[in-house]
């Protein structure tokens, strides 16, 4: 049996949301940017020895850019504190952002078939707000994401 | 269970800085809409003043309405409901928006105007203080009478907080609040706030405490989860986190909205709306089933209309809207109300065309009804609205309610039936209907009648109980409703029931003719007793009972003067349930007269429930015919 136990954690990252409603994104975001941002407040708020401890099972698993869904590896017994620190993430680069937690799971398993079910509904609003101007390769692109999450493992 | 922000900062927008108003105003609204779609159902604009309350501070704040959420976010219902699945929020629970005022407090004198006869504090939905010093807490924690005491964490503490002032505080039911917001904006703020609220988490353990943003910006504001995570922070485990957000802050908008409708605490005043649909099938006690007892009137946004259109307006909200107690205080007589003071009309503090219900009974305990319960066997239980006091009902009765009724009131009744557990049977049925409802009630009657056709033979005694509740309906005046809804279940042997739901209301609104006093008899009375006796003691209907003894004297107004009672019959039969509304004639006597044939052919056996059903709508048709000969 496994001991090591991981909570993954499903985020949207909500962009700019002092912007009015608009098709195009200040930035990308990207697995790198996330993690990036994620782990200069764990430093700010919980230190060195705070960073050093969250770092061993910290993971940014999968980003959708389109749909801005991230999934969140953290260790069991760090996972509130690296919660935290997302919470107070302000901005990425420039851009102000803000990150809402959808679904908490134990397993990747669970953690999948949230992720799954997120991203479509996700994929459906996006749908809604760029309306008629939906290009072919955003699609494909979203395919690709749903297969990615498809063969995700821990 | 709903999740509540109730700080949202409100400024209030000066005329000089125009500029400063319209950004104000979009950064509310994206602070709302951000709020909603994060999965929060309900919120609060906090107003801050500081110092002496002047008459300039009544409350002003412009409630949202959907349509101008909409035009600044068009796909926020699929948002919404995508956030509320998720969270488990029900998809149509409406969004309610409140009114809060947070008092900067730092001398006695100031404490002294945070009491319950402060006409300006009445004004808002939630009252906050924030004292500024160590007298002031103590006054606060100990005698003001206020829903939250609002602590700003983020500076060094003026003052020291003490046990004993907190417990004193948690008793008197005072909530503590923290705001998250500044935990996320500033560094050196995180460290005050964080040293200085766990003190009090510590103290409380996570009881009495609601978490809040007071966030200043649209980015500040995060979602339920992550709240309840940065409490954690603190100190709290996550279960008492996420209290402090729901949970708590529900049963805070309780108190502090009972405080605001409520007379003395039980009787709730509500106005009948005149824009009913006169062919509406629904009757008026469906819509009383939702009371809402944390409804902020037409702050609720009902989430249902986004789906229908974007750019549609709120539709004319079916919560009930509660009266401001205290604008119908002011002119109400210092003697009690007559009926007479009815009749010119009194102005009403809210619109003709909203749509409100009153019911008197709802807030007051089901204890009520069992007062004139006299079968002690009988545990005759008020589904929702227990029947009132005699004394509240004369009170409530000549309440004014609105100043412009359209369209005459429509009564509804059900009438319930039930039946004790040794087959012995109780049907109670009120009747009164305007004449609108002739054809529904005939229909309605029709049903019941054909309810009790397929009734079993009763084995058991029967007695009949008739109650009569007096229905007065006034177009042009106010309108006190009572429903009953009484539920009749009969089994025999074997244990089936019927249930007939019975509303009866009552109304006491004064009309131009002539004033006759009515009085209700109890003619069931006797068989009351005769059957407690026989009856088991599974049986439900209090309201039957309640009405025995209820005595109503009311002045009839020119159009109907109706007295209603309650009249309950026995009967076996099958589980059913069958809706009843059945018209009233205008007299009570013909009411009466109705029910004595009725009565008078009843046999104790079986058989009398045929004959009641055959007899029941000629009764029912002859009776409006009939002269009051009581």
């Amino acid at each position: 049996m496994v001991g090591f136990k991981n909570r993954y954690m499903v985020m949207e990252v909500l962009l700019d949301p002092n912007k009015e409603i608009s098709g195009d994104d200040p930035i990308v975001v990207t697995q790198f940017n996330i993690s990036k941002a994620i782990k200069d407040g764990i430093l700010v708020n919980f230190g060195e020895c705070g960073l050093a401890s969250s770092l061993g099972s910290f993971q940014v698993k999968y980003v959708n850019p389109i749909t801005k869904l991230c999934v969140i590896r953290a260790s069991r017994d760090e996972y509130q504190k690296i919660w935290s620190s997302i919470s107070m993430v302000r901005s990425i680069g420039n851009c102000p952002v803000l990150f809402n937690l959808l679904d908490l799971s134990g397993s990747i398993k669970a953690c999948k078939t949230a992720t799954l079910k997120c991203d479509e509904l996700k994929f459906e609003q996006y749908k809604l707000m760029v309306g008629a101007c939906l290009s072919a390769d955003v699609t494909q692109h979203m395919q690709n994401c749903l297969e990615k999450i498809r063969i995700l493992e821990h | 269970m709903g999740f509540f922000d109730l700080n949202i900062p409100y400024t209030d927008s000066t005329p000089l800085s125009k500029a400063n108003s319209t950004v104000a105003k979009s950064t509310r609204i994206k602070i709302v809409i951000k709020a909603m779609e994060l999965g929060y159902t309900g919120i609060a604009y906090n107003r801050t003043i500081r110092g002496v309350m002047s008459d300039r501070d009544r409350c002003s704040i412009p409630l949202l309405g959907l349509s101008s959420l909409l035009d600044v976010a068009p796909f926020l219902s699929s948002s919404v409901n995508f956030h509320r699945d998720l969270l488990g929020v029900p998809r149509s629970s409406p969004f309610r928006q409140y009114t809060r005022l947070t008092v900067c407090i730092d001398t006695a004198s100031q404490s002294q105007a945070l009491n319950s006869g402060n006409p300006i504090l009445k004004t808002y939905d939630i009252v906050a203080v924030r004292p500024l010093n160590q007298n002031a807490f103590d006054h606060a924690c100990e005698k003001a009478e206020v829903d939250i005491i609002s602590i700003d964490f983020s500076d060094k503490l003026p003052f020291r907080l003490k046990l004993p002032m907190v417990k004193a505080a948690i008793k008197r039911g005072i909530y503590f609040e923290i705001t998250y917001s500044d935990l996320i904006v500033d560094v050196h703020q995180r460290r005050q706030i964080i040293s200085n609220a766990k003190l009090l988490l510590d103290w409380t353990q996570g009881k009495n405490v609601i978490l809040s943003s007071a966030a200043p910006s649209v980015c500040e504001v995060r979602g339920p989860n992550d709240v309840a995570n940065l409490a954690s922070l603190l100190g709290l485990s996550m279960e008492r986190a996420k209290a402090a957000i729901s949970k708590n802050c529900r049963s805070l908008l309780t108190n502090a909205l009972r405080r605001k409708h409520f007379f003395k605490e039980v009787i709730r005043v509500e106005a009948v709306s005149s824009s009913r649909q006169s062919d509406s099938e629904i009757p008026l006690y469906a819509d009383w089933l939702k009371w809402d007892p944390i409804s902020s009137g037409e702050g609720d946004l009902l989430l249902d209309d986004m789906a229908k259109s974007f750019s549609a307006s709120t539709n004319a909200s079916k919560t009930v809207k509660a009266i401001d107690f205290d604008s119908i205080i002011d002119k109400m007589p210092s003697h009690g109300f007559q009926i007479k003071d009815l009749i010119s009309g009194s102005e009403a503090s809210f619109q003709p065309q909203t749509e409100v219900k009153s019911f008197l009974s709802t807030p007051q305990p089901i204890e009520l009804s069992v007062r004139t319960n006299q079968a002690s066997e009988n545990s005759i239980r008020h589904d929702l609205f227990p029947e009132t006091d005699d004394a509240t009902l004369d009170n409530t009765c000549s309440e004014p309610l609105t100043s412009a009724f359209g369209d005459p009131q429509k009564l509804y009744l059900a009438s319930y039936a039930t039946k004790t557990s040794t087959g012995s049977e109780e049907v109670v049925t009120d009747t009164v209907m305007t004449e609108i409802e002739s054809e529904t009630c005939n229909a309605s009657v029709a049903a019941s009648g054909s309810v009790e056709a397929e009734n079993q033979g009763l084995q058991s005694k029967k007695c009949y109980e008739q109650n009569f509740v007096l229905l007065n309906e006034n177009v042009n005046d106010g309108l006190n409703a009572v429903m009953l809804n009484e539920e009749v279940i009969s089994h025999q042997t074997s244990a089936m029931d019927i249930e007939l739901e019975a509303a009866a209301l009552e109304i006491s609104p004064p009309s131009e003719s002539s004033v006759e006093t009515i009085k209700v008899d109890d003619i069931a009375v006797d068989m009351d007793k005769e059957r407690q006796e026989t009856t088991a003691s599974s049986l439900n209907n209090m309201s039957s009972l309640e009405n025995i003894s209820e005595r109503m004297s009311l002045r009839t107004s020119e159009d109907d003067a109706v007295i209603v009672d309650q009249i309950s019959r026995q009967q076996s039969d099958d589980e059913m349930r069958v809706k009843d509304d059945s018209l009233v004639p205008n007299h009570e006597n013909q009411v009466l007269l109705m029910e004595e044939p009725k009565l008078a052919e009843a046999d104790s056996s079986m058989n009398d429930l045929g004959s009641v059903r055959s007899n029941e709508p000629c009764m029912k048709l002859s009776s409006r015919k009939n002269q009051p000969q009581y």
